[in-house]
Order: structure tokens, then sequence, then C-alpha cells
């Protein structure tokens, strides 16, 4: 990891100080603009005492990161006294196309005298435009061209646009289909889920840079993993048809009945896959996540009686809610200059949603051996703590599981010949559903003639944005003491543990009308 | 006397596992312009089966799971997936390209454009104004696939792309053959896993003009083709919409749900075939 410079510490600034007299670095505009190429996962800090600058040429770089690694030795070896940390620190830290998550982004932070002067996160997606793209197709196609916005979360916006198209030109799916789209809605809970916590975000905590780096030393880990990942994506096939975009969710029914044969491969892997839960969610209850809490607004849907998943109202940490309609009074959206991705926010206030706004809002359900578990570990729910939505993933994870196991125990899918010839009326419809990172909202009219004329999309993770940047502000003052690397790893961590997707964050830019 | 023979055989194996001369691994890169990660996803899930050849390559960057990852250096192998959208993109593209001995686009975003390639033939202004009020503030370029701005050396399509073509051809290219792919349409593969054609149940099934090789997975589950994997090199497109208009579906619905996935490949391909088109409407 090319890293340079450290805080403090007399021998560490000798040693930077000689690397910057030897190379000189070019000062410029920011990486953004000074067209930089990238470099994934990059941390880049230039050296104490300079003035902060963001690019550097590759070779510099290239020799500057061989001394910067003579120089992190020296701090490891003097550890102990390390602790005479300047009281002031600076730092200037550049997270350059953050690796380990869905998509592109970038952070850039600098801290001055130990405070935050500028904090931005920001998408580096190219931008799609999906909701002018589908302006004047017909409601088939503009379920089929918006699952294309995310691969990992494809079910949830398949749903969400059915939702809402359907809301719209007033069709009525039977029973059986919606607890189709239900169980496409839990096989891409449980593979994202697994995929998140065993691949994004364990690697980070065990000290490892990737899970294949991982495997040869953990390997029982990898396995329940990959078995997870299978099993979701085994769900997602056997109801849609597909692991990736599925296809049997339509306008009005389903063009897949799932076959007996299927379900029977299926049960033993649920049993299975309930043991791998167990295990997963007792070594996420065990990792040694940062102490740190921010309290804030939580928004989830909720159904009736069951877990979150594609129906009910939207929920607030108040316990006021509110029909998915009325989504625009409630949350407003803004623009920053740099990247492609838009912030929500309520009342000009952050908020989080996903996994762990799930859990904290339906604290209440987790059942008693599940409660005390966490107790022995120290983690109790509602958490406050950025960190614990792992461990509320965990659980979902196990929960939906066991939720899939019953309701397949119960069902009998018959072959149903629905009638797929929809009358299509003029109309608005909105969608909300629980995608694996919250809550997802999709906003069609369509015109008499069953055609798209306008569309708005919300994902999570742009609900999410304006939270994790709070969050990081929050987060910073406490690590100051820690060196550059440590940080930056840090706040890498806090930032995948809202598993954010940005490919998804990036089509939804509105810039402001001046 | 079988069992001795077997012997032998196994014998003579070993030898010649001993003295094949221990190759490096052949360096695999796998990187993201914008795009959904489901690509990427498709390679990951396909974990079980890449494991196999991980005694033959080995996985240099993939910045989706890798924390670490070879920022220079040639790597033998790029798997690419994603549009050119943005000019980072373009750089990152050109970047790859140099290091790259051979460049494999996957995925309908980087064969073809995919969906938001099909701006380009739309009205522009309005589609960009649909979601952004001022555009001047993105650095965005037209969403073109990679094959507008560097040169590509094999296609693997579909949205997501199969995974055992996936594997197949890393495996053919590992060992140093010329990967084999699919030329046919998706009827072929349909009537070969015995489906029940949809174009005669009524539904606009775009199977006999689009590229095969996805093993008619969509057609399996009861859904029409869309076409995900692009034209066929062979497909008359003009022809088949005039015989979908027959079946009574709209010229229009038909026209962009052909675009959908593939509008430059299907532009080029109506452009080359211009004169067939105007003997047909003759």
């Amino acid at each position: 990891m090319g890293f340079m410079g450290m805080f403090g510490g007399d021998k560490v600034k000798k040693h930077t100080k000689k690397i910057t007299s030897k190379k000189t670095m070019k000062t410029s505009s920011p990486p953004r603009d000074a067209r930089s190429t990238r470099k994934y996962g990059k941390v880049r800090v230039p050296p104490v005492g300079r003035t902060p600058s963001r690019k550097t040429k590759n070779k510099s770089i290239a020799s500057l990161a061989k001394v910067a690694a003579v120089a992190t030795k020296a701090i490891t070896t003097k550890s102990t006294t390390m602790k005479t940390v300047t009281a002031k620190p600076n730092a200037d830290i550049s997270l350059e196309h953050l690796t380990k998550i869905e998509g592109h982004a970038s952070l850039h932070l600098k801290i001055e005298h130990g405070k935050i002067i500028e904090l931005a996160l920001f998408s580096e997606e190219g931008a799609r435009f999906f909701e002018g793209l589908v302006i004047g197709r017909n409601y088939d196609d503009t379920v089929e061209m918006t699952s294309r916005i995310c691969g990992i979360c494809s079910t949830a916006h398949i749903t969400a646009a059915l939702r809402a198209l359907e809301e719209a030109i007033s069709a009525h799916p039977s029973k059986q289909t919606q607890l189709i789209r239900e169980f496409m809605a839990i096989g891409e809970r449980i593979r994202s889920h697994a995929t998140h916590l065993y691949f994004l975000a364990l690697p980070d905590y065990l000290g490892f840079e990737s899970a294949l780096e991982m495997a040869p030393k953990h390997k029982n880990e990898v396995v329940d993993a990959l078995a997870l990942m299978k099993l979701g994506n085994t769900i997602i096939e056997t109801f849609g048809g597909r692991q990736i975009h599925p296809v049997g969710a339509v306008i009005g029914g389903a063009t897949l009945t799932p076959k007996p044969e299927h379900l029977a491969i299926l049960k033993p892997m649920l049993a299975e896959g309930k043991k791998q839960a167990e295990r997963t969610l007792a070594l996420f209850a065990k990792l040694p996540y940062p102490h740190f809490e921010r309290k804030t607004e939580y928004f989830c849907l909720r159904p009736e009686r069951d877990w979150p998943l594609l129906t009910g109202d939207i929920v607030g940490s108040d316990g006021k809610s509110f029909k998915d309609d009325a989504y625009q009074t409630y949350f407003s959206e803004y623009m920053t200059p740099r990247g492609t991705s838009k912030f929500v926010v309520k009342q000009g206030k952050s908020f989080r949603v996903g996994a762990l706004a799930r859990i904290n809002l339906g604290a209440k359900r987790i059942p008693a051996k599940i409660v005390a578990m966490l107790k022995r570990n120290k983690i109790s729910f509602p958490s406050h703590n950025p960190f614990h939505t792992n461990v509320a993933q965990a659980i979902e994870l196990l929960f939906w599981i066991e939720r899939a196991e019953q309701i397949l125990a119960c069902t009998e899918f018959t072959e149903q010949k629905e009638p797929f010839k929809v009358v299509s009326v003029a109309g608005r419809g909105i969608g909300a559903v629980e995608a694996p990172r919250g809550v997802l909202y999709h906003d069609y009219v369509v015109d008499k003639d069953g055609y798209v004329r306008k569309a708005n999309i919300i994902t999570p993770t742009v609900q999410n944005l304006k939270a994790m940047e709070d969050d990081i502000r929050a987060f910073v003052p406490q690590l100051l003491s820690l060196p550059k690397e440590k940080i930056a790893l840090e706040i890498e961590k806090l930032i995948r543990a809202y598993d954010p997707c940005f490919s998804c964050s990036t089509h939804f830019v509105t810039v402001e009308k001046d | 006397m079988v069992e001795e023979l077997i012997q032998i055989g196994k014998e003579r194996q070993a030898k010649l596992r001993e003295k094949r001369p221990a190759k490096r691994k052949v360096r695999v890169g796998v990187y993201g312009l914008t795009g959904c990660a489901g690509c990427q996803l498709t390679l990951l899930f396909a974990k079980d089966r890449m494991f196999e050849l991980l005694d033959l390559i080995e996985i240099c960057a993939l910045p989706f799971i890798k924390g670490k990852n070879l920022d220079d250096g040639p790597l033998d192998i790029v798997l690419l997936e994603g549009l050119v959208a943005s000019e980072e993109d373009l750089e990152e593209l050109k970047k790859l390209r140099e290091r790259a001995k051979v460049l494999i686009a996957i995925g309908a975003c980087s064969c073809h454009g995919c969906v938001p390639a099909m701006k380009n033939f739309m009205n522009q202004p309005e589609v960009e104004r649909a979601v952004y009020a001022k555009i001047d503030q993105l650095r965005k370029l037209d969403a073109t696939p990679v094959d507008k701005h560097v040169k590509v050396d094999y296609y693997l399509p579909g949205c997501p792309p199969d995974e055992n073509e996936i594997i197949s051809v890393l495996k053919d290219l590992v060992l140093g053959y010329e990967p084999r792919m699919t030329k046919k349409p998706v009827c072929v593969e349909c009537v070969k896993m015995e489906v029940p054609c949809l174009l005669e149940q009524g539904k606009p099934c775009l199977g006999p003009i689009t590229r095969g090789g996805c093993n008619a997975i969509c057609t399996q589950a009861g859904h029409e083709c869309t076409g995900c994997r692009g034209p066929n090199p062979d497909a008359n497109i003009k022809a088949f919409v005039l015989a979908m208009e027959k079946r009574g579906f709209k010229r229009n619905d038909i026209e962009k749900r052909i675009r959908t996935y593939a509008a430059f490949a299907v532009d080029e391909l109506e452009k080359k075939a211009g004169m067939l088109y105007r003997m047909d409407e003759m």
C-alpha cells in the first residue's frame, strides 16, 4: 500500500523530509480535475509539513512508497514512543477509488490542527441516465431495463419497478406471484449479505487484503461464504430463472412456476444454510468493532407481521409511518459539485437505511436466544454503532433462511396461467421495497398507451451517503492518534460497513436548478 | 491385463507431467468501468469452477473484492466490464489496453453498450434533461462500448454473460487454443433444450436474431428473449421487424426492444445490409 508520511515522531519526520528534498513533488489541482489515472484503493498521503499535494507523478509515488515502507518500519519498531503524538496533527487523506465496494467512489479528507476542514465522499461512476432512457418505453421493457441499474440488487429494482408500475396501471397479481417475488427477494438478501459480509467486510477485520488471500488460513469461513452465496443464487434461479437480472417476474404475473425437482434441491440446502448462517452470526458477533456511536434517525418498511421485505409503509425512528407515495414530502435531495451522486436528507439531516435500520426498528422481534448471545459479546440492538450493520446483516441472513424454509415447507406451487395481457390505464405509481442496502423507491408516470412518461428512482446508497459523511466526521477525531494508514483503513471499514453500491447511486443525480 | 495397461498409462502420464516445464501463471486482471458490477459478480459466483483454473492463472487485480491490486505492469488477460461514460473511464481503458496482451470485453455494456448506449439513438438532450437539470457539471462522454475506443480481442456478450462461456474461453486461452464461441442464434439452443417456441405463443421473442451461447436461459424460464447478447452477425433485422409487424406487434416497440442492449451493433448491421432491406420492401 503506497503510503507516505506519518503524524509526528522525530525519526519519521527526518525520513519524510529526506524524501521530499530528493523528489520535488508537483503540486496541482485536486485529482478529479487533474485527471489522475485510477489507482485502486490507493491511500494518498503527502508528507508531513508540506502543503497538500494531491497529484504526484507515478514515478515519484513508486519511489516514495519504497521509502515510506522503511518509514513504516521505523514507526512500528518505535511504536511505544509514538504516544507523544503532536497535539494538533495535520493530515490530508485521499482514498482514491475505494476497493471492495460496488462501483467507483473516492473520499477526500483534509485535517488541519486536528480539525476536519474538508470532507467529501463522492461517486465516480459515469452517468448512465436510466430515468431518461425508460421514457417512451412500455412497462415490460421498463422493468427489464431498470434491473440493469445494479447487478447485486437487480431483484430489488425489478420488484420495486413492478410494485410501482402495477400500481400505476392497476394490475393485481395473484398470491402465488407475490410469493415468488418474495422468494426472489429473499434469495437476493441472502446472496448480497453473504457476499458483503465475507468478501467485502471480513478481510479487513481478520487483517487480509482479500477473501482470496484469506482462503488458505480460514478455509471454513470461505467455504461457508461460498455455500451461502450459492444458496441465494439457487433460490433466485429457482424462482426467477436466472441468477443475475432474473426474468421470471413480469407485470401481472410470473413466467415461471418453480419446478418440484428444483425445490427438492433447495430444501436440504436451506437446512444446511441455517447452520452456516448460525456460524456466520457467531463469527460476526465476536469481531472487534470500533467503539463509535452516533445517534440518528432510521427508516425502513414495516409490514404488518413480518420483517421488512417487499411490502408495508415506511416507518421512522419516531414510530410514525407514512405511505410510500409521500416520500417526496419527507425527503429532499441535493447535489454536491463533485461526483455524480446525489445526497438525500430529511429536513437537512442525515438518516440511515439498510440492515441496521431494519434490525434497530424491529429490535423487539429478535429471538431471545440471539439477544442473549449478542449480549455476551456486548452488542445490543437498537445500536447506534454503524459498524454493527455487519451483525445486523448476519441476523437477517439467519432469519431469512429460516423463513424461506418455513414458507417452502407449507407451500405448493401450482402451474398458473395468469392473464398477462394487462389493460393499461394512465396513472402514477410509486413502489418502495427493501433492497439489501435499504429502502428503494421507484416512481413512474404511465400514459394511457402503457408508455412511461416520467421516472424517478431513489436508491438506498444515496440515502445513506450523507449519514456516511456525518459518521466519518464524527469518527475521525477519535482516530487522530493513529498513523495515517490506520486512519484510512478505519474509515474504509466504516464506509464498507454501510455496504454502499455506487453503481446504484449514480443515475439519480439531479442538479438543483438555478 | 487391463489393470496393467492402466498402470502403464498412469506412469506415462506422470512422466509427462514431470517433463513439463514449470511455466509462470497467466496474469489476469478483472476491471470494471461504468456498469452494474453484475458481470464481476458472475465471475465471483463461478468461483468453484474458477478454483480449477487457479493453478494456471493468477488474479492480479480485482478491485471489487481485493484490497491490493497490481496497478502497473503488464497483464496477460484483462477481463473488462462496463462501458465508457466519462473521461476517467476512457483513460482507464487506454491504460488497460496498453497493459493487456489480450483484452476481453465481458458483458453487454463493454461489448455493445447495453442500455445506456441507447441514448445515442434517442433525443440526447431530452434524455439527459430528464435526469440532470444542468448537464455541464458532469465530465461525461457519450455512453459507448469499449471497441469504439480501443481494439478488443474477444467479446463475451450477455447481460450478464454466461459463466460457462467465460470459463471455457479462459481455459482455451490459458491452454493455448483459439477460444470457441457460438455463432448461431438463440433459436438453435432453444430447440436443443426443447423449449416450446414463444413466438408461436404470441410473445415478442428476439431469439431468431440474437446471438446464442446462453443455453436459452430466459426462454427456459418462460420469458421471451430480449436480445441481451446482441444481434447475430447474420441477422436480418428489417425482415424480422416486418415479420413481427405481421404478427401484430407495434413496429416502434419492436425496434426499441431490438436496440435496448446493442444499439450500435444493430445500427451497423442495418447499414451493412441496407441493400438487402430495400429488396425486401420491393
